[in-house]
């Protein structure tokens, strides 16, 4: 049977289970991944001590010749490179016995400790300058972010109420925008690299035109659909003007919408950002995932990818609380 | 009365795509900062951009921030700034991303090497003023099970298309050729087009696909580094003096006031930090700084980088090399290279003051800068 209840135990049971079991599986595989580079190391440390011995052996012979000849000159060459075939040799030793390799693709907790948490939030003396990652790289993209979101929501409630409201103005703005909500800003983005310039403006006007055309069109659609005829008759009826209607009944009752629809804009707007950053910024989220990935040094992405998760956790419930806070006779 | 407020509505709607179009368009003062800034009585001083990617001799001017020597940010000047009275504004980006924001005048001034200095000229007038170094191994072809030319076929070769790394690619199979005469031709090799550090990070992750790269240094240690079974096939040492890096501005840029302490402060920055990456005290530091945002190298690594980037270190040197026939010689190479490739139709290049030129290699800056700094 579908639909059967559990109870409350159980819930929380499974949602913890899972959460373990995620944990768990990443412990095997980081765990898995050091264990192979290691072996790696390993095989070609042995690899590299067998050519060093025949190169030994070929040495010897060679010093065996110089002897003969009694070349000094010769001599004091092999000499130099037998030091530096024993220092190559207790390399290759070291690596065999004591593989010290690791594989910063999947960190380890103790990796994504030292090199993810701390080397972000402590500061790092560089010359005359101090970097403390954490916000170097979240200040900027965050306030284009919430930038982006202001300009990119305050534009499509004007619209959007404007095209909710009157029909001319909906005639004039749905064919634009339902074609451009069918056009992946990913793809706009040479344009705007292009038009706008490398700036902090082309980053909102990124975001902005990624969001504009799929939230007007939502919006207007809330104010055709969640305002009862009989609402705008009885304001009427009080006498209200026609931006009172819009401002007092119109814009009231469809709020809570509109707060919906943009907190659901949160997410593809850093879709959006963090790729034009990865693309062209110099500082930022992007940028550092792009060091770091070419680094191959993932501990940083990982601990920031976990940052990201609970700040578009707190910016949910942020917003519906804020929705229930403001909206009330909305209801949960 | 209905269709009045209707169109006072229409109007306020178009107001309203009007200023969200000027929130996105308002490009002229982004892109031309100085034209604005510098043209008024206000005592704020003009300002340039200089966009840097990875690559030893031009992470310079990243460490001159870290020094405190520059400031990159817009708004703020270093030591060095402030002497010369402008602010400039450090851009890095991937090197391909620096390219083309240059043509899109994006940014006033751009590091990059002499062949696409060519290649990028139809599309922006540009003065080469800096020589910062030249590529003596520090191209390399990287590879992992791959003894010989011939095993290299069937693999696919992923670098930087149509700039420097084809060029390098291309030009040392031309000279294994001439040594070796077993009938190799560049076009029988798979050269594939992928950012240098993504390739070189492929590599390193052991992606199978990625056998065989053509990137440049820090990229080339780091992959060696990272991959002890790998090695490099050849390199840009077959090809000595011919990839010059170095900084090319807009010529438009040139035309603004200012422009001439611009260049004197990049100029006169390089060779301060020529001077602190060989003092005896600070230089190790400076010099693993130079690769550490991109790398993880040590500093005996990072000397094996500088020895395959040959700098130019003095005014002097760049100066000779600006001024050599051997350079101008090159150039010919290159635009040959260029030409038949199809990467650009007709370019006009030339040296000192030439007119009618689309790119000029110009070491009056670089004296300029001297004749100024001289007490």
């Amino acid at each position: 049977m579908i639909r059967q209840p559990i109870s409350r135990h159980w819930w929380i049971g499974l949602g913890v289970a899972s959460v373990l079991l995620l944990v768990l599986l990443y412990t095997v595989f980081a765990g898995s991944r050091q264990a192979t580079r290691r072996r790696e190391q390993q095989r070609i440390a042995i690899e590299s001590l067998q050519q060093l011995s025949q190169r030994a052996q070929e040495l010897e012979q060679r010093r065996a010749e110089a002897r003969r000849a009694d070349n000094t000159q010769v001599l004091t060459q092999i000499a130099r490179d037998a030091e530096r075939l024993q220092i190559e040799k207790e390399n290759a030793l070291r690596d065999r016995d004591e593989p010290d390799a690791v594989d910063r693709t999947i960190p380890t907790w103790s990796m994504l400790y030292r090199e993810g948490l701390l080397r972000t939030c402590i500061p790092q003396k560089k010359f005359a300058r101090t970097e403390l990652w954490i916000l170097d790289d979240f200040k900027p993209t965050l306030i284009r972010l919430l930038t982006a979101l202001v300009v990119g929501v305050l534009i499509s409630v004007v619209i959007g109420l404007l095209m909710g409201c009157y029909d001319p103005v909906e005639a004039w703005f749905l064919p634009p925008f339902a074609f451009f909500s069918k056009v992946p800003a990913t793809a706009v983005m040479p344009i705007f690299f292009a038009v706008v310039h490398i700036n902090f403006k082309m980053f909102v006007a990124i975001i902005a035109f990624g969001m504009l055309p799929t939230l007007a069109q939502s919006i207007s659609q809330c104010v055709r659909k969640d305002v009862p005829e009989e609402l705008v008759f009885k304001a009427y009826t009080l006498g209200a003007s026609q931006l009172e209607l819009i401002w007092n009944v119109t814009f009231r009752q469809v709020l809570p919408r509109i707060l919906d629809a943009a907190r659901l804009q949160i997410g593809p707007a850093l879709v959006l950002l963090v790729a034009a950053e990865w693309l062209v910024a110099g500082e930022g989220l992007g940028h550092r995932f792009r060091l770091s990935y070419q680094k191959t040094d993932m501990s940083v992405v990982y601990f920031y990818v976990f940052l990201l998760g609970v700040f578009g956790l707190a910016a949910d419930y942020a917003l519906i609380w804020i929705r229930r806070r403001i909206c009330p006779w909305f209801g949960d | 009365m209905k269709h009045e407020s209707v169109f006072g509505v229409l109007a306020v709607g178009l107001l309203a795509v009007a200023v969200g179009c000027n929130t996105g368009s308002n490009s002229e003062n982004g892109g031309a900062k100085g034209g604005g800034a510098n043209s008024g009585v206000s005592a704020k001083p003009p300002v340039f951009s200089l966009a840097w990617s990875e690559y030893p001799s031009w992470s310079v001017f990243g460490v001159a921030h870290e020094m405190g020597l520059l400031d990159g940010a817009e708004g703020k000047q270093g030591s060095v700034e402030k002497e010369w009275g402008v602010d400039i504004v450090l851009q890095e980006a991937s090197y391909d991303s620096c390219l083309n924001a240059f043509t899109t005048r994006n940014y006033d001034a751009v590091c990059m090497t002499n062949m696409d200095a060519l290649i990028v000229s139809p599309n922006r007038d540009g003065v080469a003023f800096l020589p910062t170094s030249t590529s003596n191994g520090a191209d390399a072809c990287i590879v992992v099970g791959i003894n010989n030319l011939d095993e290299l076929k069937p693999h696919k070769i992923y670098g930087l298309e149509a700039t420097v790394s084809q060029y390098c690619f291309v030009r040392c199979i031309e000279e294994i050729e001439k040594q070796e005469g077993k009938g190799y031709q560049a076009s029988e090799f798979q050269f594939t087009n992928q950012d240098p550090a993504i390739a070189t990070a492929a590599m390193t992750q052991r992606q199978e696909t990625h056998q065989a790269i053509m990137v440049w240094n820090p990229f080339v240690i780091q992959t060696q580094r990272e991959r002890p079974d790998a090695k490099v096939l050849f390199d840009s040492s077959k090809i000595p003096g011919e990839i010059v890096d170095m900084v090319v501005v807009g010529r438009d840029v040139l035309e603004r006031d200012g422009a001439d302490l611009f260049t004197a402060a990049v100029i006169d920055t390089f060779y301060r930090m020529n001077e602190a990456l060989d003092e005896p005290g600070t230089g190790d530091q400076a010099l693993v700084a130079l690769g550490e945002k991109f790398s993880n190298l040590s500093l005996a690594d990072m000397k094996i980088v500088v020895e395959q980037t040959q700098f130019y270190k003095t005014p002097d040197e760049a100066i000779a090399l600006l001024e050599s026939d051997e350079f101008k010689q090159t150039m010919k190479t290159v635009e040959h290279f260029c030409v038949e490739q199809g990467l650009v139709s007709e370019p006009k290049f030339g040296f000192g003051k030439e007119t009618g030129r689309q790119l000029l290699f110009d070491p009056s800056h670089i004296k300029a800068m001297q004749k100024l700094k001289a007490p």
